[in-house]
């Protein structure tokens, strides 16, 4: 049964494919035909050498059409795409052999004429074989598949390299009306549907009929964005005086948007058609645009920043670049290693590392209002001037401007104004934004505020900056002889409107003590004729000064006295103590032989008045004489008179004045060299020198304890914040958090839960 | 040799004369007992010290700053009497007489 | 150095003493005079006494803490009292009670009032918190049992043994939760 109904169904097929190939005709003649037009058709998709002249035969495409035809109704198209198939891939290594001759000749010169030969053969080689319309697209594309494939498979690697070098080219023929011999004419039809002549075309469709855009699309737009930064590079690397973004984005509109077309808008009847069509792949080079500018400007930050204000338009360049690109934490990362790096070095001197700073500031500024960047940049640099003992002391002299460091901290066209702190946010203001996303936890929403109130918000407190400035101010106003502080009170009163009035009130009294004391010294003058012109100060108002104790010999204590008596007759209520050890004295010295003038400190003064009185004396003879001298201050003293040639080192301690001057000091031998010995040592304690004492006596257990006492168990933020009563305290809560850990070591106190207190005693 | 001192600049501090003949030489120096400023300093009231807040002396030999004593005085608790000892206020005059008034 | 102190200081202080005007009057001249005698009880370290402003932000309430005089009856003990500065201090006193309860003669057992004559009629600009503190300390030694403000501790001050009874009925320790 089962054999039978196979046969029947063998039997059934064998009839519906003869039927079929009959196609309904008599007896076999339409199998002779179908034979006939299956011969005719093989052997014109026949894949022929194009090396082979006599391959290039004549076709009558009449015949060949009916051929297709005949087989198309015989259903037996699939088997001549089948057989078609199958010859070319027994012809594929004609196409073979031509690809590694042509590479092999790329390979030996790098020249890419040979892989655009290479490209024009390969579609010499599509073309010759490709099948008549006519038999539809289902064999087209199969065809061009295996076609394609092949040639892929083939091509070699280092074909890559040649096909970006080719594109490369493209963009210099893309601006270029003629093209090299290379590349063969333009067809006129296509030529004339472009504005201008383009002589890259033909190296574009040949591209498209090999399937080469598809497969090598991100070749090619590496191509591009290698293009691009090339460029870039070339024209914008240390540029930072003008903007370069406009001059990019006008170079990409004109040179970079016509060649795009080619691979990416080529099909495009209308312009408003390419438009929309190049608009993703545009805004893709743009963003690469804004991107390798972006990066190179990072790269480039520290010494945009160090040629700053020269280098703004880099920066606004580098503003825009950012809204476009998130490059934002890596010009953070850059900046940061930068400065770590070149900036915060015991090397640098303090005064640049501001100098930087306020740089940082302006710039970033700029390029980041809200400031989240300059937050994230000036963390580090803050904390390390917090560590530098002469932070404080570099930011106030920049603040008067200090003669021999300029004052480029403070910017002329900046407005003075009240130093700002940091605000709380508030919500109920119209024009607050919430904080940038990449905003830290820690972001103190830092509203723009100005350059000085930036610097001295390093420091928790403004006390350090005005006792500084005390200290500054007291220096130059002990220095001036003339009687005029006129920049000084400028100063102040700019200052005044920096910090606030109450302040500097006193530097305020100081400055007023200059005053009363012209004004007593008028009064004095017109009373008595005296050489001596003091200043006389409010003590508790100026920052502590040398208090020496010795008392001036001879003539100089009488000259003392004299003014103090005239004083107290103008002021019955008050009196004078004289601070010994400063001042400058201007003599005279009459020896037998010269006359030797000289500007000395008191003490040098007091010595050589001893000195009237008789001939020799020991170091330990004079001493003894003024007072309360140590011995380094006494022979210095000493010193200077050897060195003017007025008194001779006798040796043990002995001095013996020159009454006639000894070889090489004679009077004869040239005139006596007016000496001016300025005050080396600082006339003003440092506020640090204050500082360790305060910090010794004050910040230590007293408070602390004092508060515990009364108050409990408190957590170390509280304790912070009342430790401001103590004066001058001025420790971060890290340090006070070491501090309180030390205590606890020594069991002085317990911490539980974060709240610290006393122990038990 | 003869030294000429051709001219001097030199820096002195002004004191109040209050007659305790210079006991501290470089201390804090007294201090005003209401307002626990110094005398050379100023009371709470005033911002320049010297002439502008001026020293009052009792009979008592107590000194205050003027300020602060006749705020003193002012108040009710005061019953007008001095706040150290309690002894009625009687302002004394200051004694200029010194004979050896800078050293 | 600390004639810089005085000086300068109380910068914040001198703000506001800036923002009252030159009358003198405001609390800035008061919170200088605070600062500066905070200044000097922390430097005093007067064994048995002591004090604190409540807070950063307001000087004029203090916290304070004496200890009973050794030898006296109140030997061991610590009591908390609460400091409260008028405005126009010091020529006015502070107003003074005991936190913990004080079982006195001149020491109201309820509310913790002090009758202490410079606390009153006797008050002179010249005192400080170290002067009452110490005067607090010797007065728990040596009270004024003519006008008592507890009765009977007054009447029992003569029997030490009831006395101590009943001050320790009275006296809670100190507990550093509830004084913080």
């Amino acid at each position: 049964m089962a054999t039978e109904a196979l046969q029947r169904q063998i039997q059934g097929k064998w009839q519906n494919s003869f039927a079929r190939l009959n196609r309904d005709q008599q007896g076999i003649t339409g199998l002779l035909g179908f034979s006939e037009s299956w011969t005719l058709a093989t052997d014109f998709l026949h894949p022929r050498d194009l090396n082979d002249p006599k391959a290039n035969r004549e076709w009558d495409m009449t015949q060949v059409r009916n051929a297709v035809e005949t087989l198309s109704r015989s259903k037996m198209l699939p088997l001549l795409l089948e057989n078609f198939l199958e010859e070319m891939r027994k012809q594929q290594y004609l196409i073979t052999n031509d690809v590694n001759e042509l590479m092999r000749q790329y390979e030996n010169t790098e020249d890419i004429h040979h892989i655009a030969r290479l490209i024009y053969r390969l579609l010499e080689w599509y073309r010759a074989w490709v099948p008549i319309s006519e038999l539809g697209h289902t064999i087209l594309s199969a065809y061009t598949l295996t076609f394609q494939t092949h040639i892929y498979s083939t091509l070699p690697p280092s074909f890559s390299r040649g096909f970006k070098q080719l594109i490369n080219a493209t963009f210099d023929l893309a601006g270029t009306r003629t093209a090299p011999p290379w590349i063969p004419p333009t067809p006129a039809p296509l030529q004339s549907s472009l504005p201008i002549p383009r002589p890259d075309l033909p190296l574009w469709s040949s591209f498209e009929q090999l399937g080469m855009l598809d497969r090598y699309e991100s070749l090619i737009s590496s191509v591009c964005y290698e293009h691009i930064e090339a460029h870039i590079l070339e024209t914008c690397t240390r540029k930072w005086g003008e903007r370069m973004l406009q001059p990019l984005r006008e170079w990409m509109t004109n040179k970079i948007v016509p060649w795009m077309v080619m691979p990416y808008a080529r099909g495009a009847r209308t312009a408003e058609e390419a438009r929309s069509m190049l608009q993703g792949v545009g805004s893709r080079f743009d963003f690469h645009v804004c991107k390798t500018l972006s990066d190179l400007r990072t790269r480039e930050i520290f010494d945009i920043i160090i040629d700053f204000p020269d280098s703004q338009p880099a920066l606004e360049d580098l503003k825009e670049c950012l809204q476009r690109v998130d490059q934002r934490s890596q010009l953070v990362q850059t900046l940061r290693k930068a400065n770590r790096k070149r900036l915060l070095h015991p090397g640098a001197d303090t005064k640049d590392i501001i100098a930087q700073y306020v740089s940082i500031i302006r710039c970033l500024r700029l390029v980041d209002p809200p400031g989240v960047l300059l937050f994230k940049v000036a963390d580090p640099i803050r904390r390390y001037l917090r560590e530098r003992p002469d932070t404080i002391r570099c930011i106030v002299a920049s603040l008067v401007g200090d003669g021999e460091s300029g004052d480029s901290l403070v910017d002329e066209n900046e407005p003075i104004q009240p130093l700002q702190q940091m605000q709380v946010e508030d919500y109920t203001d119209p024009s607050w934004e919430p904080e940038p996303i990449d905003a830290g936890p820690d972001f103190r929403t830092n509203k723009p505020s100005d350059v000085i109130s930036t610097l001295v918000s390093i420091y928790d407190s403004k006390d350090l900056f005005v006792r500084e400035l005390q200290v500054l101010l007291a220096q130059r106003l002990l220095a001036i002889t003339d009687g005029n502080f006129d920049r000084e009170r400028r100063n102040i009163e700019i200052l005044k409107i920096r910090f606030g009035e109450a302040a500097l009130q006193v530097c305020e009294v100081m400055l007023r003590d200059m005053t009363d004391s012209k004004r007593i010294d008028q009064h004095v003058q017109s009373q008595k004729n005296m050489i001596l012109r003091p200043t006389i100060i409010s003590r508790h108002f100026w920052p502590p000064l040398q208090a020496g104790k010795f008392t001036m010999p001879g003539q100089f204590k009488q000259i003392q006295d004299d003014y103090a008596s005239e004083f107290h007759l103008f002021k019955p209520d008050k009196m004078l103590r004289w601070l010994p050890l400063l001042g400058t004295i201007h003599l005279e010295i009459e020896l037998e032989d010269r006359t030797v003038p000289a500007d000395v400190p008191p003490l040098e003064a007091a010595f050589i008045e001893l000195f009237s009185q008789r001939d020799t004396w020991t170091v330990d003879e004079l001493v003894a004489s003024v007072g309360s001298v140590d011995r380094p201050a006494a022979i210095k003293a000493l010193t200077t008179w050897v060195d003017l040639g007025v008194l001779k080192d006798e040796g043990g301690n002995r001095y013996r004045l020159l009454e006639v001057a000894e070889d090489g000091f004679s009077s004869s031998s040239g005139a006596p060299r007016p000496a001016r010995i300025v005050e080396e040592v600082p006339a003003v304690l440092t506020v640090e020198q204050q500082q360790a004492d305060q910090m010794k006596v004050y910040w230590k257990a007293c408070f602390i304890e004092g508060m515990l006492t009364n108050l409990g168990m408190l957590p170390l933020d509280r304790i912070q914040t009342m430790l401001k009563f103590a004066p001058g305290y001025d420790r971060t809560v890290e340090q006070l958090g070491a501090f309180m850990e030390a205590a606890r070591r020594e069991g002085l106190v317990t911490a539980s839960n974060g709240l610290w207190k006393l122990s038990k005693r | 040799m003869k030294v000429h001192v051709k001219n001097w600049h030199a820096i002195a501090q002004w004191r109040w004369d209050t007659g305790a003949a210079d006991a501290d030489d470089d201390g804090e120096g007294d201090v005003c007992g209401i307002c626990r400023v110094p005398y050379e300093g100023c009371c709470p009231s005033c911002k320049m010290p010297g002439d502008d807040c001026p020293l009052i002396w009792g009979e008592c030999s107590h000194v205050f700053h003027m300020h602060c004593l006749l705020q003193w005085i002012g108040t009710s608790s005061s019953k007008q009497q001095c706040p150290m000892d309690r002894r009625p206020w009687v302002t004394a005059e200051r004694k200029v007489d010194r004979t050896n008034n800078a050293r | 150095m600390e004639q810089l102190t005085m000086s300068l200081a109380p910068a914040r202080t001198s703000q506001k003493s800036a923002v009252s005007g030159s009358s003198g009057e405001g609390a800035g001249s008061v919170t200088k005079r605070l600062s500066s005698e905070l200044m000097t009880l922390m430097m005093s370290s007067s064994p048995g006494i002591s004090a604190f402003p409540k807070s950063d932000a307001n000087l004029f309430e203090w916290a304070g803490t004496i200890e009973g005089a050794a030898s006296t009856i109140y030997a061991g003990l610590t009591f908390k009292i609460s400091i409260s500065f008028p405005s126009n201090y010091p020529y006015a006193a502070p107003i003074i009670r005991f936190d913990t309860p004080c079982y006195h003669p001149n020491v109201d057992i309820v509310g913790g009032a002090i009758c202490l004559d410079i606390l009153q009629d006797k008050w002179s600009a010249v005192y400080s918190v170290q002067t009452i503190l110490l005067s607090l300390q010797s007065l728990l030694g040596e009270p004024n049992n003519a006008s008592p403000l507890n009765p009977d501790a007054a009447s029992l001050w003569d029997t030490p043994e009831e006395y101590k009874a009943q001050l320790m009925k009275h006296y809670r320790p100190v507990n550093d939760e509830g004084s913080a």
